[in-house]
């Protein structure tokens, strides 16, 4: 009797001694907290309690990081796993760190027992990722420390979350915990380290040796999840060019790297969404699904891609429901996806951009008004439609519309053959013999290089070209160049027009096609070089600051816009078609392959 | 005595011919534009790195250098490591190769299997409505470009009728899946050298129908179907085995287009890649096995005419 009495009172004791922490607890969900942190907190127990859930914890590093730049009385979280007590820190409110997890990977999806049958391009030669790699395949087996999300921002991989200093010159990555490899060796900061000093090691063959050697000057592991890239010269745009997806920086495992060295090629081993499995030259690459994916296991068993060189084939096969995905269309076959019930098209504009530049080293084109005079002489809208239809858009000014450094406000020249005709004759080109003009005895002739198939519809544009100049009075033959030879032809070889371009993974404002071909680069061959582009183009990539480099590469395309140094046709877009029965496939734009969630609707 | 000097004659006329191929070979893809480095590093990166790589590659030295070394290692067997894969050439032709003989082997006994009974009945029914029309058909087989054909046979045989995949190969000839699989792209391969086949099969046996000796038999009452198989088969049939030899060449040629068409794994599929990527080892490599294969069956089809025609021999 005398005992439940006693026991009474402790329980009674024990609510009350609560009731201090419950009103503590209270603010959850009201807005951010400012934390001192106490003796034996870790961050995991403090994101619990305010925010309910431990893994919420990355949500307050990111607020409090941000907050800590601007005001220094909060503490740097450095290593999440290291806290001082009597330190201040931000936590933020609940609806702020959903805001910020949302970029964290979607939950594991239910798992079936089915093979999925990708028709590919062409084989893949090696699979070492520090060499040519997998290129657009690579992030079925590896990851990479930044990813891109379908429209194309960065999203964290295996960093959970990154820091850049104000002058780009050092770059810190917290390191996603408890990542295996597929041989079980441990993703750390060490193997970060490893990855980048075999790409940087001359002996191993690897694609941007010479580049990393120039760019890194050290690279440090503070912590066991902490890597901090120390750069020679400031660099904003280092993530995209070296550690982002589509780069040679997907992460191979170290172990592997020690075992198999030259033969690493043959024996991918990554910490991706897929496993590989066998690789029957020429026949198939099988791949099965990753069960401790840190993303979640893929919900199909196994991956086969399959290389069909011809496209006609690979629509067949997809046809006749021998495949499931065919990862490139010819832009002619999609007529023949769309007007066929069981198959979907899949369509994204890319960052890429082709159209036709002009050689400044002749005098021909030296005349800002003569070449303003041929772009408005060519009906690109009318070529476009016509030509490229729904396999791209069309694109305005020199950079790719989906760049994040795409400037709006460039006007086209619009199609004019009139003004076209009075501006040829302003700059002294009167009609002669057979309507083509002449000027000084000299008969209006170019030649309009392009490659047969390198670029979608490349030739055929150029043809159309050819005869929309001759309407104005302008000669134009067209030279075609086999694919394999392009850029040694462009190069070398002589031309008054070029139909070109590129294709850019990385959206920032400091990349794309046109700091490559009116840059100081080797493929400049264009003779056009202009004092502040060249400036803005030697800073742009020194900026920490986003809007800074936006605005440059604003200005940038204006004065490219102004000089008329060329004709901009079209964005491409990227092309796949599948059978219906294929669901949780995400198209993306920028093209890489991620695909965990696919699954078949038996 | 006389086969084996024979024999041993031919392969030494063999090594000046090799020579001259590989040495061709070697300066159209060094002459000619196309940088396999370009192909292989992203179109963005540094010239330091292009320079490294060729470096690396050993492309950088000049051309006396590279065909020599490259001599020097074909003699200890060495054809060097793909530039794309880094694989040895050897091993690569190793992987593929078995798929392309047995290709060419099914396309052969298919042309011979169509071509040659074709041939010899539209002679022995000469100005026959048969005749007429395995003519024609064989006019068309000869003219077809051979990739319009794979082409139709996919819509036919496989969208259409849904006999056959598509393509790629489902496994060994001694299964059914893998005999369904190579039949589409084996005939389309077969289909010309059956029509050239028929049409020399044909002209070849009504020339013989017109000598003496088979006047002669005739005459001594042999019933006719004799006559054809033990008199004029056997004589008519020789020109067929040289042709047979030089298609040997033209069918290596058309397994890069029938292999393509059909994603079959041979050594097609892998020329059209390297030649594409210029991957110079891998081109030499393969170019040096089809002479020897070529050179091979043309010694095989020299021993064959002893065996056919008693008249010949090997001297």
């Amino acid at each position: 009797m005398r005992k439940k009495w006693f026991n009474s009172v402790i329980a009674l004791t024990l609510l009350l001694a609560l009731i201090p922490s419950l009103a503590v607890a209270a603010p959850q969900g009201q807005g951010e907290t400012v934390y001192t942190v106490q003796k034996d907190d870790s961050l995991w127990a403090i994101a619990e309690k305010y925010l309910g859930n431990g893994t919420a914890y990355i949500a307050i590093v990111m607020a409090n990081n941000a907050k800590q730049e601007t005001d220094s009385s909060f503490a740097k979280i450095i290593e999440p796993s290291l806290i001082q007590p009597g330190w201040k820190i931000l936590i933020p409110s609940a609806e702020e760190a959903s805001k910020l997890l949302a970029q964290a990977p979607a939950a594991p999806l239910g798992k079936l027992d089915q093979t999925i049958i990708i028709a590919i391009e062409k084989d893949i030669p090696t699979f070492d990722e520090h060499k040519s790699g997998m290129g657009i395949f690579s992030s079925l087996m590896f990851d990479y420390l930044i990813h891109y999300d379908a429209d194309g921002n960065r999203i964290p991989g295996l960093a959970e979350f990154w820091e850049i200093s104000d002058d780009a010159s050092e770059l810190t990555f917290h390191l996603r915990k408890g990542v295996k490899f597929h041989d079980g060796t441990d993703f750390n900061a060490e193997a970060v380290k490893i990855n980048f000093e075999r790409q940087m090691d001359p002996a191993a063959g690897a694609a941007r040796t010479k580049e990393l050697i120039q760019a890194i000057e050290t690279i440090l592991t503070p912590y066991d999840y902490t890597v901090v890239f120390k750069l020679k010269e400031p660099d904003v745009a280092f993530i995209g060019y070296y550690l982002a997806d589509g780069t040679h920086g997907g992460m191979v495992s170290p172990a592997a790297i020690e075992k198999y060295g030259d033969d690493l090629g043959s024996h991918p081993v990554g910490t991706g969404p897929w496993k590989f499995v066998s690789h029957s030259i020429g026949q198939e690459i099988v791949l099965e699904r990753n069960e401790d994916y840190w993303g979640g296991p893929p919900k199909a068993s196994k991956l086969i891609l399959r290389p069909i060189l011809e496209e006609a084939t690979r629509l067949v096969e997809l046809e006749t429901g021998n495949v499931h995905i065919v990862q490139k269309l010819d832009p002619i076959q999609m007529e023949t996806v769309e007007a066929n019930p069981d198959l979907v098209l899949h369509s994204k504009p890319s960052t890429s951009l082709y159209g036709l530049f002009f050689n400044q080293n002749t005098d021909l084109f030296k005349d800002v008004n003569v070449r303003r005079a041929v772009a408005l002489a060519i009906d690109v809208d009318g070529i476009v439609d016509a030509l490229i239809g729904k396999a791209g858009i069309r694109s305005q000014g020199p950079v790719p519309v989906l760049n994040l450094g795409h400037n709006p406000n460039i006007e086209e020249p619009g199609y004019d053959p009139e003004e076209a005709q009075r501006l040829l004759a302003e700059a002294g080109w009167s009609p002669g013999a057979g309507g083509v003009l002449e000027k000084d005895g000299q008969k209006f002739e170019l030649t309009i290089l392009t490659p047969d198939g390198r670029y979608i519809q490349d030739k055929e544009i150029c043809t159309a070209v050819q005869d929309q100049l001759k309407s104005v009075g302008l000669e134009a033959t067209v030279k075609v160049i086999e694919p394999a030879s392009w850029w040694d032809e462009l190069l070398t070889s002589g031309f008054d027009m070029a139909f070109t371009g590129g294709w850019f993974t990385d959206p920032d404002p400091s990349r794309g096609p046109m700091f490559l071909f009116f840059g100081d680069t080797r493929y400049n061959a264009f003779g056009y070089r202009n004092p502040e582009l060249l400036d803005i183009f030697s800073r742009i990539r020194q900026t920490g600051d986003f809007d800074t480099r936006k605005e440059m590469a604003w200005r940038a395309q204006e004065i490219l816009s102004d000089d008329v140094v060329g004709v901009w046709f079209y964005n491409a877009n990227i092309l796949a078609a599948s059978t219906k029965k294929l669901k949780g496939y995400e198209h993306n734009g920028i093209g890489f392959w991620r695909i965990n969630s696919v699954y078949l609707e038996e | 005595m006389g086969r084996n000097n024979y024999v041993l004659r031919k392969v030494l006329v063999g090594i000046p011919v090799l020579i001259g191929v590989v040495t061709l070979v070697f300066l159209i893809l060094h002459l000619t534009p196309g940088d396999p480095v370009r192909q292989m590093l992203p179109p963005d990166a540094s010239e330091e790195d292009v320079m490294r790589m060729r470096e690396y590659l050993g492309l950088d030295d000049p051309l006396s250098v590279q065909y020599f070394r490259y001599w020097g290692r074909v003699v200890h067997g060495d054809f060097g490591r793909s530039l794309r894969s880094q694989r040895p050439v050897l091993e690569e032709i190793r992987a593929r190769l078995p798929y392309t003989i047995e290709l060419a082997l099914v396309a052969v006994i298919l042309s011979n299997v169509i071509g040659i009974p074709i041939g010899v009945i539209s002679a022995v029914k000469q100005d026959t409505v048969f005749d007429n029309i395995s003519r024609a058909i064989a006019f068309l087989g000869v003219s077809l470009p051979s990739f319009w054909l794979a082409t139709m046979f996919i819509l036919l045989f496989a969208l259409v009728l849904g006999w056959f995949p598509p393509s790629g190969r489902d496994g060994p000839l001694w299964t059914v899946a893998g005999l369904r699989s190579i039949f589409m792209p084996a005939l389309t391969l077969a289909v010309g050298s059956a029509a050239g086949l028929a049409r020399l099969a044909r002209s070849s046996m009504l020339e013989v129908l017109r000598q003496d000796y088979i006047t002669v038999a005739r005459a001594k009452g042999l019933r006719e179907r004799l006559v054809y198989t033990r008199h004029a088969l056997r004589n008519a049939l020789l020109p067929v085995v040289t042709f047979m030899g030089t298609q040997f060449g033209y069918l290596l040629g058309g397994a890069v287009i029938s292999e393509t068409v059909f994603a079959w794994p041979g050594m097609g599929q892998l020329a059209v890649n390297a030649i594409f990527f210029r991957d110079y080892p891998l081109i030499q490599g393969i170019v040096f096995f089809y002479a020897i294969g070529v050179m091979l069956v043309n010694l095989t089809v020299d021993l064959t005419y002893v065996l056919m025609d008693p008249r010949i021999s090997l001297s």
